[in-house]
């Protein structure tokens, strides 16, 4: 009966956490990818 | 403009060759020219100077100087009652990238945000795309990706109309590729990462051929095909960027641990964990730690799993929160350890 419970439960936290997507818009995130140093400077070449 | 300026100097002339030498990342000219200005910053108008500290403190940021930059922009703000429409946005675009700049993407919007109210004082549509490039970058970064997609949208149609801005584009491409690993839309971003890499190896730039090759890796990773990252993963590493090593030495890792190749992986794992350490870098000794535990030693695979991702909580550093209590509570759940299981995938919708 435990199982069962929590296989419901389960589901129901994927789906929801499916659902409302993994939108953080707190705090720092640290992404494996990289968008390059350049910060500061978009490096426009001479005409 | 002050009585006491030579002749032969037009301040307006020098500015804009300031403002272009920032632009193009000509540093010896920069400062060249800055260092004239100061001469004359007693003689300055009050229009004048506040353009020259909103300068200076984009020119400070070329100079990789975020001190002084921030200085500039107190001594413009001093001023500030004198601010026009397209002071008030350069001083929110400065104050919005030095935010980006700490990792502080929430408050980096919310400068942007500003800024873009006077964006329409704008009349060079090159700014106008470099704003939107920068909005996307910090959209992408708080995973808030549909907005991320519009405002890269934006930026590439301006950087598309001219080929001497495919420099932009390519930035813009890369930017497009990791959007769609966000949504899962695996082909179309392996075909933006795979053409801005070909106009960063034209123009001879490793340090965004090393980026865009680290991003074809996290790609295929993402993909299960740890196989086919591991030449982008080492190509990256070849481009020497000391910014992104850690990143690409963790991936190796994990790839080389998932084709069965531990002789490496251990390697380039104790090379990453030294670095790690070295540059103090908590967040990456915890990950190195945690994918140690996960292929080496099983017996303390749970305890150090569950104060990693308590640093990353402490740390909030959300991503690596939901990254790894995703796969712990896989893991619990495997092991019908219901009540752990439950409690690191609610960990995950945080």
């Amino acid at each position: 009966m435990k199982k069962v419970i929590f296989s419901l439960v389960l589901i129901g936290t994927i789906v929801i956490s499916s659902l409302v997507g993994y939108a953080n818009h707190h705090g720092t995130t640290e992404k494996p990818t990289d968008l390059g140093s350049a910060v500061f400077l978009l490096e426009i070449p001479d005409k | 403009m002050g009585r006491n300026l030579p002749d032969h100097l037009d301040i307006a002339v020098l500015m804009d060759n300031w403002s272009v030498s920032i632009q193009l990342d000509k540093k010896g000219a920069a400062a060249t020219i800055h260092k004239e200005l100061k001469k004359y910053i007693n003689e300055f108008d009050v229009a004048t100077l506040i353009t020259y500290y909103l300068f200076e403190s984009r020119y400070y940021l070329i100079q990789k100087d975020a001190v002084n930059s921030a200085i500039s922009l107190y001594n413009a703000r001093a001023h500030q009652d004198h601010f026009h429409d397209t002071h008030l946005y350069f001083l929110y675009l400065a104050e919005g990238i030095l935010f980006y700049d700490e990792g502080n993407y929430q408050k980096a919007l919310h400068y942007f945000e500003r800024a873009e109210n006077y964006i329409e004082q704008l009349d060079d549509p090159i700014s106008i795309g470099e704003f939107h490039l920068r909005k996307a970058m910090t959209y992408y970064f708080l995973d808030i990706t549909n907005l991320s997609v519009l405002h890269t949208a934006r930026a590439a149609k301006v950087f598309k109309s001219s080929k001497r801005l495919e420099f932009l584009l390519a930035r813009t491409q890369m930017l497009q590729g990791l959007n769609y690993i966000d949504q899962l839309n695996y082909e179309s971003a392996e075909k933006s990462l795979l053409k801005a890499l070909t106009i960063f190896k034209k123009k001879e730039n490793e340090n965004f051929i090393s980026s865009t090759n680290l991003n074809l890796g996290v790609l295929y990773v993402k993909r299960g095909l740890p196989a086919m990252a591991i030449p982008y993963l080492n190509a990256a590493l070849q481009g020497k960027q000391k910014r992104i090593e850690l990143k690409i030495l963790y991936l190796l890792t994990d790839c080389y641990w998932k084709t069965n190749q531990s002789s490496i992986a251990i390697e380039i794992y104790k090379e990453g964990f030294r670095a790690s350490i070295e540059e103090n870098n908590m967040t990456k000794k915890w990950e190195f730690a945690m994918l140690h535990k996960k292929y080496e030693d099983r017996l303390n695979f749970e305890i150090v799993w569950q104060e990693g991702i308590k640093y990353f909580q402490s740390v909030e550093d959300m991503y690596n929160v939901r990254l790894f209590s995703k796969e712990l509570a896989q893991y619990y759940a495997d092991n019908n350890q219901h009540d752990l299981a439950m409690k690191y995938y609610l960990l995950t919708l945080t």
